[in-house]
Parts: structure tokens; sequence; C-alpha cells
């Protein structure tokens, strides 16, 4: 990849219909199941819509295996606390996928409070031939009955039905941001700004304090949770981030409170560099484990970090997304955008990294070519099955013809939630309401 | 005040983006000054119907500890045509940061509120419907100082509607934030206009 290479991107975009933006159709997670086969999305309204991804045919050899629709559902609704007279958003925080077990898909979602676990089933048979109800489904007479039949089951139209299996709730004071499924597929953490809770899949009336950051005096609250993740394949680790740049790798072999971290990654601040700012944009946004287990991205307000398990110093590798703002951070502490959250995301390799940016651009960078390329989600610069174009921002100096001026960025549009499907160089991207996926053509069997 | 305040803003950015930047004392005490307000600003208008963002405040509350530090060791210039409504030498910085940290525990922790040593609640305030002292208290703590709103109440006959002033004070609810257009602020206005009436 470079930027005048040709990427090969082809778009597949699922826009809604209007021209304006409803609040409550702001996308707010995303998330690919662990095949891949279906792609989740949580909205600020309190929905989930999932994807599924269609078998490649025969007779359409261009349709590639397109994401459609399989099933919408309200998974939480707004609600308010009367004790505290607080509102509850609605807004799905994070979606995670239990892995499949059995013919039914399992996912959990969370809003700000509680995390909701819900089943989906899939239904295409229906018996018919009952000897006591008829066709409707009224009783028979039972005088017209004169002999038995055994009811057989009929093909019908597929329809999926999910349900609420589990809600855990009452578990957290504070906002949730972050829930991880551990490896051993029985236990789940859900974080908050201060607490780490683990709880049973099967247990909703309980769960345990892990991470607890709470200082006695609330006065010297300093720095908060930002992140939480468990290990990809070691089920007694997990790590979490922190405002200040932190990371803790925690080991629950080793207490029942996991205060003490096993390791610290941090990176000595960069004297040249220090503002009022530092510390905010030092803020990690989000961590993921890559795929091998061996090595953390997390992401920050400039830049996405790589760091091997091994080493706590500092990170193995650093790239920028936007250094250019550097010398706007005044103004966008005082718009708020320097609060905003970014995601990042590793390829099925871990060769590629990826995260989001103004603008409705994002980033990617080869790992071990050490090429990057910054390309739009948007319905102008692209149509569908059209070969994305990479874009550059321009910082001054000498202008190329479809270059960006750092002034004329849009921040509204920003790419907070992206998605990178397990196996294949497929990619789902948020765009405010919109949702935007991208498959490799040319790369897809090159890994 | 916002469009001034952004006018200001882009001078002072045009400031960070020269090669020569002008840092004498007095540019940077009103870079310093206008980072200040930007910051107390946006404590004030985070707060609202849905529980604040914790990091968000922690975030602010951390920038605003070095902007008061920085405050401290740079030289006091003559006096900025527009003085902090906190006031040069004497604001205690911490500890208005303090009180809204312990607001926001109280708005936020399932744990008792602790009392709150700032603010006591002045014997007019208690006779108030249950918004309203506690708005009144946020409001004096925080943004007025504590004297402010006791001579705003003095020459009001609030004989109509007190109570029972051998109560207890009652606990104040735990959401502390009053904004405009509330039906908190509907029904503080509707009071004043009852008491003012009478």
């Amino acid at each position: 990849m470079g930027e005048d290479a040709d990427t090969r991107k082809i778009n597949h975009s699922f826009l809604r219909d209007h021209s304006y933006v409803t609040e409550a159709d702001i996308i707010s997670t995303v998330e690919f199941n662990h095949t891949g086969e279906l792609l989740a999305t949580g909205d600020k309204g309190g929905r989930v819509v999932i994807f599924q991804r269609e078998p490649e045919s025969k007779n359409a050899p261009h349709s590639q295996g397109e994401y459609d629709v399989y099933s919408t559902f309200q998974s939480h609704e707004p609600e308010f606390d009367y004790l505290k007279s607080l509102e509850i958003e609605e807004k799905i925080n994070k979606i995670k996928w239990l892995p499949q077990q059995n013919a039914a898909h399992s996912l959990l979602s969370t809003n700000d409070k509680t995390i909701k676990l819900w089943k989906i089933t899939e239904r295409d048979k229906r018996p018919e031939g009952y000897n006591l109800k008829d066709e409707e489904g009224k009783l028979k007479d039972l005088s017209t009955v004169t002999s038995l039949q055994v009811p057989v089951l009929k093909p019908m139209d597929l329809m999926v039905e999910v349900s609420p299996r589990r809600v855990f709730a009452n578990g957290h004071t504070y906002h949730i941001n972050s829930i991880s499924v551990n490896s051993d597929c029985e236990t789940y953490m859900s974080a908050d700004d201060l607490r780490i809770n683990l709880w049973h899949l099967a247990i909703t009336d309980r769960s345990f304090n892990i991470v607890d950051i709470k200082p006695a005096n609330m006065e010297d609250l300093t720095e908060v949770i930002t992140a939480s993740e468990f290990h990809p394949h070691h089920c007694n680790l997990f790590v979490y981030s922190s405002s200040k740049g932190s990371l803790r790798l925690c080991d629950m072999r080793a207490a029942a409170l996991c205060d003490k971290h096993s390791k610290l990654f941090e990176e000595p601040e960069d004297p040249s560099n220090r503002s009022f700012f530092s510390e905010i944009i030092s803020s990690v946004s989000d961590v993921k484990f890559s795929h091998s287990g061996r090595y953390m991205l997390t992401r920050d307000y400039l830049t996405v970090k790589v760091w091997d398990l091994n080493m706590e110093a500092r990170p193995i590798e650093t790239y920028q997304v936007h250094d250019y703002l550097r010398s706007k951070l005044c103004s966008l502490y005082e718009n708020d955008c320097i609060f905003d959250k970014f995601e990042c995301a590793w390829n099925g390799s871990d060769s590629v990294i990826m995260t989001g940016a103004y603008n409705n651009f994002f980033r990617m960078f080869d790992r071990n070519t050490k090429r990057d390329v910054t390309l739009e989600a948007s319905r102008e610069s692209s149509k569908p099955r059209a070969v994305l174009k990479p874009r550059r921002v321009c910082v001054g100096g000498k202008r190329r013809r479809d270059d960006i001026s750092v002034d004329s960025l849009d921040f509204t549009k920003k790419i907070l939630h992206t998605a990178w499907h397990p196996a294949e160089n497929i990619i789902a991207i948020a765009a405010t309401n919109n949702l935007y996926i991208f498959q490799d053509k040319v790369n897809s069997d090159m890994h | 005040m916002v469009g001034g305040l952004k006018r200001k803003h882009s001078d002072l950015e045009e400031e960070e983006e020269d090669e020569k930047w002008d840092w004498s004392p007095a540019g940077l005490r009103s870079y310093q000054q206008a980072l200040l307000r930007i910051s107390l600003d946006k404590v004030q208008r985070s707060l609202g119907p849905r529980a604040p963002s914790l990091r968000r405040h922690v975030l602010i509350h951390n920038t605003l500890q070095q902007l008061q530090a920085a405050l401290c060791l740079t030289p006091a210039p003559a006096l900025p045509p527009e003085p902090l409504f906190l006031g040069e030498e004497d604001f205690s910085l911490s500890a208005t940061i303090g009180s809204i940290l312990r607001e926001l525990e109280t708005s936020m922790d399932e744990t008792e509120p602790p009392q709150n040593p700032e603010a006591p609640p002045s014997p007019q305030n208690e006779v108030l419907p249950q918004p309203d002292p506690v708005f009144l208290e946020a409001l004096s703590s925080r943004y007025l100082g504590d004297s402010g709103l006791d001579d705003f109440f003095l020459d009001i006959d609030t004989s109509a509607v007190e109570k029972e002033p051998a109560m207890a004070p009652p606990e104040p609810p735990h959401n502390l934030f009053c904004a405009p257009g509330s039906w908190e602020w509907n029904e503080l206005d509707h009071i004043m206009e009852i008491i003012l009436g009478s």
C-alpha cells in the first residue's frame, strides 16, 4: 500500500434514505463475529442491526458475498434513575459476540449501565398436521377426527428471532466503556470509569469486582479507566488503559482484586512536545490485543501504538494518524473534539492496523512495509463498487490537486468506530449514521 | 460572549503557529487565562440531565490544575481588562474543582453523599421546594461566591411558603445541576414569581 498504489477497495455501502442525521441513527459500535459471517452495529437509539454475509454464488460472481440485513432489534431503552435524577442513555456503547456453541448466535450489548445477553435463532421450519388444531390454529371438533396423524415439519420462510436471555444490571455506578468475553467462554468483564467487574455468563445477580481505582476521596481522582480487554488466549490475563496513557496488564491468578498490575506499559513523555494538552492527548481511547496475543494496539488522540507484551518501557511502533492537528489542539479543546474516542483494529494476520480520523477519513498502516494510506468513507467520494482513491491532507508546501487542507477538514465527520473481518480483508466503517463495508478485491487471497 | 471568545482564540492560535511566538509574560498569561475560562465554561456546560462524563471531567480538572500551577509561577502583570470572576490573588481553584468533583460524587455514587462544608445551605434556601435549595447552593458555591445570593433574598418575604422551620435541612437531591429550560428551572421561576408576588 502506498499513497499512489491502487488499493482496489470495493465499496458496498448501506446508506439510509435520510438526508439529515437523526441522532438516534448515529452508529455507536461495530463488531464482526468470530467467523466474520455476521456484523453487528449498535446505535444511539439503542438498536442493534445485524448483517449477514451472503454466500458467494456462481450466478452472481461479482456479488462476492455481500452483507445484507439479517435482524434488527431494540436492545436498550432510555431510562431514568429517579434516585439520582439522571437520565441513562440507551446508546449502545459496545457489542461483543460470544463464540458460537450451537446453531444459535449470542451477543452481549451494553449501554452505560446495563449489559444484556441476546440469543439469535433461526426458524425455517414449521410443524403442520396437528390432530387437535386445524391449519389456522382453531380447535377441531373432536367428532370430526377419525384418524391420527403425526405432525410433520414443513419448510417456511426464514424467520430470525432475537430474545434477551440475561440482563446484567446494577453492576456499575459509573459509565460502562468496555466489555470483553473471556477465552474460557464462561465469563466476561465489564469496565466503567473506575471499576472492572467479572461476570459469569449464566449468573446475573452477582459479579466480582476485580479492579477498583476509585480513591477514598473523590477530590483526589486524577485518572480513569478508558478501555479494557481480555487476552485472546490466556484466560487469566487482561489489560486496561487509562486517561493518563498507561496500560496495565493484570493476572487474575495473582489476587482477587487486581489493583496491583503485573505489568505497567507507559511511554515517558517527550519534553519537547509538552503542552497543557499533553495529558489529554495521551489518554488511550482504545486497546486491542493482536490475534496472536503477543502485541497490543492502542489509540490516543494523535497516534496509534503497537506494544510488545514483553516490553513495558515503550511501544515498539508508533504511527502518526493526524499529526497536523498538533498545532490546533487549543481549538480542538474548545470545541471538545480533543475528547473524541477513536477505536483501532488489527487485520486478521496482525500485519495491518486501522483507525479512524476526521473528515470521514480513516487510516491504515502496514507494519511490514511501513507504508500508510488515507481513505475516505463518504457518498460523494465513492460510488458502490468503485475503487477507493487514496486521500491526502496537505499541511502547507506543495499542494496537489485533490489534497484537502487542514483548515477545510470537517471535524463533525468523525470515524470513531471501525472493525476488521477476523480473516479476510473486509472492513466495516461507521461514518456518523452510515455504515460502509469495503472489500479488498485483489488481496483477498494474500495474507 | 462565545463569539468574542472565539475571536480571541484564533488570535492565540495564530500566535502559536507563528515562527516567532509572542510569549511575553502578558501574552502567556492571557493565553493561560483564556484556557482557564474555556475550562471552567466546559465544566459548567457539561452539567445537565445526564450524568457527566467522568473522563472528561478528570481531564479538564487536571488541565485546570496545570493552569493554576502555571498562573502561580508566571509573574502577574497589570490586571487584565476582564478580571476573572474568581478573583486574581485569592481564588481557591482547587477548592472550586474539589467542590465540582465532590458534587459529581454525590450525583453518581451509591454511597451516602458527604456533608458539603464549602457552602452550607443558607436558612432561606431550606424553605423552598426540593430542587431549589440545591440549585441555589450549587450556583452560589461554584459561581458567585458564597455571599452572592444571600443578599438577593434578604428582602423577600418567604413567610407564605415557610413550612416547618424546625425541620432538619432536607437531604439535597443528587441532581445538583439545574440547566436553564429544564423543569427545575421552570419550577424555580414559577416559585420565584409566587414569592415576589406575595
